[in-house]
């Protein structure tokens, strides 16, 4: 992908986890959590006229646009003394988030594997994906893409490969990710979303520093692409690759893994306790033999 | 007198030497003469150059020694190139004696020990010895046998018990001169006590066997077309130059000159005049010119010539008998009849008369080329003609256009596949609230949407700015270029805190080595002398560190950054020696 100029346009979508139960947790009240979004969102459009954004909201059950209005059924009054397009935006992304939370409390039904706590975080990158798509196809100018995930909610392990898919699929497309942890432990999947994409990942510590979330945002995620070459983000020094045993959830520095399924292991066992794959031990040599031979010096063949 | 890094004074005598007065000095690394008045040293022997000691009579005049040294670049097989007398001054006899006596105690020390066979083991000398004869890299391989007798930590660090035999030598040193960064740590290790030379290459025994096949292989012949390219001299003419080497290939090139050199030289005429004569041949000359049959007529040459065309020219050379079909042009003859294609009329032997010997001569050349390179390893021609057609069916099968086979698969069948994907997320994963409480959360739950205030509370921003800031200098700090030249460093700090960790990482790459397999009485004592040897590595971190703060650099806490920059070397032997006693008590524990 060519070099982003400085006139050029971003097209910006945002993924906005609303999970009731994930935002409970949260120091932050998701209320004020909404109204720094939402001025983040206007900063945004105010950086340039041709600035494109979409928002997308999730919690645990589904997935919905909340703006452009052209997939919502919203109609806003205008309102004399607001800019029109910062008017628009904050009460369609306002009234979403209310219905979305008023239907999530009244249905139950969550689909198979992802709980409470989490959100279906790859269904909405997968559309925004979609939007960006259609979105750079439709644009005369040249428009430049990137994706924030305002995330509460904990990791989901079902939506893993979905996930990864769509992080890939991101990086072909050449969409950044900025992925900013509002609260909870860090996300792994979305660490890596943001490592892969070439965004960045940040985990606003609420706690400590009671909410000061717009902040975080504009000094990280505001910026575009042709600024961002000339920039130094602040960087997760230490992203943990290790992998975790599937037997007890232990982060493991040497590990056995399944040949055949890949499972990770912290001790050897004859079969795979994942796949049941039963291993062949006639191959491997023992380590005492090994060491043996290894001690013993090697003659070059004499022709 | 300097002494260089490490040195130390031993001995100094007041001597002469080739009637000059000096005095002689012996270091644990040198021996220096230096002449009365001299500021520097005009006799410097390194123990490694030093070969052999002489000694007069007891009851001589004079009290004397001679000693012998390799001279500069001689291998330590010849003989010693030099030899110094040095005569002792005192009037005393006595005491001259005893003191020259303290010299020839500490040459025996460093005498090289040549064994009774020369090139068998040299198991005659002591353990450490023996190995340790390549830890020199430029071939003055003897000098370790001193570095031995130095360190006394080197014969304590030593683990391995055979002493390497003298091939096994001999490949260090070949590896070792060709590889100069593994040189360098050798030296750095070995040399100075930190790793025995067996342990040293114990972890690189893939390099040896890969320098041990590479000795075996023998160069093939050259496959190049030979050409004698002349150069031009003053006045227009040309000179060839032809040495034994060239001429070895002419021969084989041309086995008609070989045997016209055979007939004639040396009795008919000179090796000279042979090849004057080849040079102005028609023979030679034939095919380098467009004006053809340039060159005299030449007794000798033109049967050469003759020959060579016969020889080349010969259609009953192959017996086309043994021809593989595959290779026999005549047989595509066939196709054109039964397809209707045209016959090929390219492929006509012999249609360009005056550029078919030269085209013989190529083929020739690629068939000696090919021979070169099959050697005896060709195949026999089957005359079977079973054989010969599941040759040819197996050549002309193609196997893109032959059904695919269906390949034998299992399934995967994994069990739990949540498990599957859990595992991939870390942390707690039971933090989760049950539904009872989602339900009562969803009651409390209420949100404000009315923005229209402002937002009256940012949260505490100086904080917040002070994380943001404080990682965009690191990151900036990363990826500065030259950031490791802004601290200033003086080079032999540079090296040493590289020397730290070459020796932290070579201890620790056994340690760990020993400690992934279960654990025998035999390597128990392995590894505790490699923890034992870690205080070596401490010792040197240390004095590293000591080095920092009384270095001058522009660099104000070069001492710090120092210790800054050996500390992972520190934190990760304490692991390595805690997880290594960890086990052992757990051993002890169970057993």
């Amino acid at each position: 992908m060519s070099e982003a100029a400085e006139p050029e346009a971003s097209l910006l979508v945002v993924v906005l986890d609303t999970n009731t139960a994930a935002w409970e947790r949260c120091p932050l009240q998701f209320d004020r959590a909404l109204q720094q979004v939402v001025i983040f969102l206007n900063a945004y459009l105010a950086l340039k006229p041709e600035n494109k954004l979409a928002v997308i909201a999730t919690n645990k059950s589904e997935c919905r646009y909340l703006y452009p209005t052209e997939f919502t059924d919203e109609t806003t009054i205008p309102e004399m003394q607001v800019y029109e397009q910062f008017r628009d935006v904050d009460t369609k992304v306002l009234t979403g988030v209310q219905k979305m939370i008023e239907s999530g409390s009244m249905s139950s039904d969550t689909p198979a594997g992802i709980e409470q706590g989490q959100s279906q975080v790859s269904r909405a990158l997968s559309k925004a994906l979609c939007y960006i798509n259609r979105g750079t196809k439709a644009s005369v100018n040249k428009i430049w893409p990137r994706i924030l995930v305002v995330s509460v909610a904990d990791d989901a392990p079902r939506e893993y490969i979905a996930l990864m898919n769509t992080i890939f699929a991101a990086q072909k497309l050449g969409v950044l990710i900025d992925v900013c942890k509002v609260v909870g432990s860090d996300s792994v999947f979305l660490q890596q979303a943001a490592e892969i994409t070439g965004g960045n990942y940040l985990k606003v510590d609420t706690q400590e520093n009671r909410g000061s979330l717009l902040q975080s945002l504009m000094f990280t995620c505001l910026a575009d692409h042709f600024t961002r070459s000339m920039l130094y983000s602040p960087h997760n020094d230490l992203i943990d690759f290790r992998a975790t045993c599937f037997c007890h959830k232990r982060v493991v520095d040497i590990g056995y893994v399944c040949s055949v399924c890949l499972s990770i292991f912290c001790k050897m066992a004859p079969v795979c306790s994942t796949c049941k794959t039963k291993f062949s031990f006639k191959l491997v040599r023992a380590p005492s033999a090994a060491n043996g031979t290894s001690a013993g010096k090697k003659k070059p063949p004499v022709n | 007198m300097l002494l260089l890094d490490g040195e130390t004074l031993v001995h100094t005598s007041p001597t002469s030497c080739s009637k000059d007065d000096g005095t002689l000095y012996y270091t644990n690394r040198r021996i220096l003469w230096i002449k009365h008045g001299a500021q520097t040293p005009s006799i410097v022997i390194q123990h490694e150059d030093f070969r052999l000691q002489q000694v007069s009579k007891a009851d001589a005049k004079k009290v004397m020694l001679r000693i012998s040294v390799m001279g500069p670049g001689q291998a330590p097989s010849d003989a010693p190139a030099l030899t110094y007398t040095f005569a002792w001054k005192n009037a005393n006899k006595e005491e001259a004696l005893a003191d020259r006596d303290k010299y020839v105690n500490e040459l025996y020390k460093i005498t090289p020990r040549k064994n009774a066979g020369g090139d068998a083991a040299p198991t005659g000398t002591s353990g450490t010895a023996a190995p340790s004869a390549a830890a020199v890299p430029n071939g003055s391989g003897k000098g370790a046998a001193t570095m031995s007798s130095l360190h006394p930590e080197f014969a304590k660090v030593k683990i391995g018990t055979d002493p390497a035999s003298a091939e096994d030598i001999k490949l260090r040193q070949d590896v070792l001169s060709k590889n100069a960064d593994l040189a360098k740590l050798h030296r750095a290790l070995v040399v100075s006590g930190l790793v025995s030379e067996e342990e040293f290459w114990s972890t690189r025994k893939h390099i040896l066997e890969t320098q041990a096949v590479q000795s075996q292989l023998r160069k093939g012949d050259s496959s190049t077309w030979l050409d004698l390219a002349p150069t031009t001299q003053d006045g227009g003419n040309f000179k060839y130059t032809i040495t034994p080497n060239i001429a070895k290939r002419i021969f084989k090139e041309y086995p008609q000159v070989k045997r016209a050199y055979i007939d004639n030289v040396p009795h008919k005429i000179g090796e000279k005049q042979f090849w004057k004569r080849f040079l102005a041949s028609r023979f030679f000359n034939r095919n380098r010119s467009t004006s053809a049959m340039k060159g005299n007529p030449d007794s000798i040459f033109d049967v050469c010539l003759r020959d060579e065309d016969s020889m080349l020219g010969d259609p009953d050379r192959f017996s086309s008998q043994f021809i593989m079909r595959l290779l026999d042009l005549s047989r595509t003859e066939e196709d054109s009849v039964e397809t209707g294609n045209m016959p090929d009329f390219t492929m006509r032997p012999g249609r360009f008369s005056e550029s078919l010997s030269l085209i013989r001569r190529f083929n020739h050349h690629s068939e000696l080329v090919l021979q070169s390179a099959i050697g005896t390893k060709r195949k026999e021609l089957s005359v079977s003609s079973a054989t010969v057609d599941r040759e040819l069916g197996r050549a002309t099968m193609l196997p893109d256009l032959e059904q695919p086979r269906a390949e034998k698969r299992v399934k995967l069948n994994i069990q739990d596949q949540s498990r599957y994907l859990t595992s991939l997320v870390k942390g707690d994963v039971t933090m989760r609230s049950s539904d009872e409480d989602m339900l009562q959360q969803r009651s409390t739950f209420s949100i404000n949407f009315d923005l229209s205030h402002p937002l009256s509370d940012c949260g505490n921003t100086q904080r917040t700015m002070a994380a943001l800031t404080g990682s965009v200098r690191r990151v900036a700090f990363k990826s500065r270029p030259n950031r490791i030249k802004e601290l200033n460093i003086p080079p032999s700090l540079s090296k040493a805190v590289e020397e730290c960790y070459g020796a932290g990482t070579e201890m620790l790459r056994h340690l760990w080595a020993i400690m992934r397999l279960p654990m025998t009485p035999e390597k128990r004592q392995k590894a505790d002398k490699i923890t034992a040897a870690f205080d070596n590595v401490h010792k040197h971190i240390r004095s590293t560190i000591t080095m920092a703060n009384s270095a001058e650099s522009k660099n104000a806490n070069l001492g710090s950054t120092i210790e800054q920059m050996v500390q992972p070397v520190i934190d990760s032997l304490n692991a390595g020696k805690k997880e290594y006693e960890r086990r052992v008590h757990g051993v002890n524990a169970s057993s």
